[in-house]
């Protein structure tokens, strides 16, 4: 009998791991809405539609999810990929991709610097270039777009200075699935000029998370306006 | 009920490790923290099945254990991040992100505390 439940527990343990481990992750297909059985909609943007492009406006908007961890844990990452390397590291988990995103944004005119080499990460030295962005976030009930400075929490008051880095050659080759950086980077596709490169990591001086005054709960999905700014 | 009692107290000592870990931010956003836990159960496992010495765990110990890894872990987190912390770490080693951290706390109490009465309701001698 004991053995027998000695057996089954530790079997059961083993099964947990393990289906966790050997299922695709759960945010590779589109989450569902928190209706049972509706597609999730903020606006234009959807769960299957999770990006949108306007030209006219020259705006995106993709479609995002809190990730609570960074309610109280600092990151250097704003937005990332949820099936990049770095999918899981950051305040916002971005439901489309970082190509489609940097494509997006050639689409609406913007100008990538490519200014940040890898080499350049370790320096802290270099700030960002390329068309400056300014970027808004907004989710089902707050009723108007708040910067997205305001959804952030720094012990460092520098106002944000985001700029298309380009950073496409990188971004293939590492795969991080990063689309804003809170500091200049080499790799994500849009981040923060205000800071260095790298420099929230090399100096430790900067701690930036989620804000959790602003930002709704855990998984609540989010918009992310990037707008070229004229 | 002797592997029970291994893999239970390489768990324990398993996520223990990974929130230690966790603080270390360049690891943190380097790696998934969360493969420590199954990393250090099977450490656990093979150093204690392979050993020539008798290792001898038992309910007590696993008890005290137990206590003892929850101290450290409110040492090192504090009440807000205890929270969040195990539970974003377990979600992100098993791809479950979606879950509520409050569903993964739920769960992590429970199966600690069945544990623990299961082991030390069938009174192991702990001889391995």
């Amino acid at each position: 009998m004991k053995k027998g439940l000695s057996i089954i527990l530790t079997l059961l343990v083993i099964m947990t791991f393990a289906a966790g481990c050997g299922t695709k992750s759960s945010t590779q297909t589109p989450a569902p809405s928190t209706d049972t059985n509706k597609e999730f909609k903020l606006g234009e943007i959807s769960d299957s539609k999770p990006m949108v492009v306007n030209k006219d406006k020259k705006e995106i908007q993709i479609l995002a999810q809190v990730n609570g961890k960074y309610l109280t844990e600092d990151t250097r990452h704003g937005v990332v990929f949820k099936d990049g390397t770095n999918g899981e590291k950051s305040v916002l988990r971005g439901l489309s991709n970082q190509f489609d995103f940097y494509n997006a944004l050639i689409e609406i005119g913007a100008k990538p610097g490519n200014n940040i080499s890898l080499e350049d990460m370790k320096l802290a030295e270099e700030s960002v270039e390329g068309s400056k962005l300014n970027v808004f976030v907004t989710w089902n009930g707050l009723g108007k777009e708040i910067p997205f400075s305001d959804i952030l929490k720094s012990n460092e008051k520098r106002p944000m200075d985001i700029r298309f880095g380009g950073n496409l050659e990188a971004a293939t080759n590492l795969k991080t699935g990063c689309i804003l950086c809170l500091d200049s980077c080499a790799v994500g596709i849009t981040s923060d000029a205000a800071y260095k490169a790298n420099e929230l990591t090399l100096k430790k001086q900067g701690k930036i998370t989620g804000n959790p005054d602003v930002l709704p709960a855990d998984g609540t999905k989010v918009a992310v306006i990037f707008r070229l700014a004229q | 009920m002797r592997y029970f009692i291994l893999i239970y107290n390489g768990f324990v000592w398993g996520l223990l490790t990974a929130i230690i870990a966790f603080n270390n931010q360049w690891l943190e956003m380097r790696i998934n923290i969360g493969y420590l836990i199954p990393a250090v159960m099977l450490v656990v496992l093979i150093a204690v099945l392979t050993s020539k010495k008798t290792v001898i765990i038992t309910g007590k110990f696993t008890a005290v254990n137990l206590f003892l890894c929850f101290i450290l872990t409110y040492g090192v987190l504090g009440t807000k991040r205890l929270t969040v912390v195990p539970a974003a770490i377990i979600r992100e080693a098993i791809k479950m992100t979606d879950v509520k951290f409050a569903a993964v706390n739920l769960f992590l109490v429970l199966c600690l505390t069945l544990g623990l009465i299961t082991i030390l309701l069938c009174r192991p001698k702990g001889e391995h």
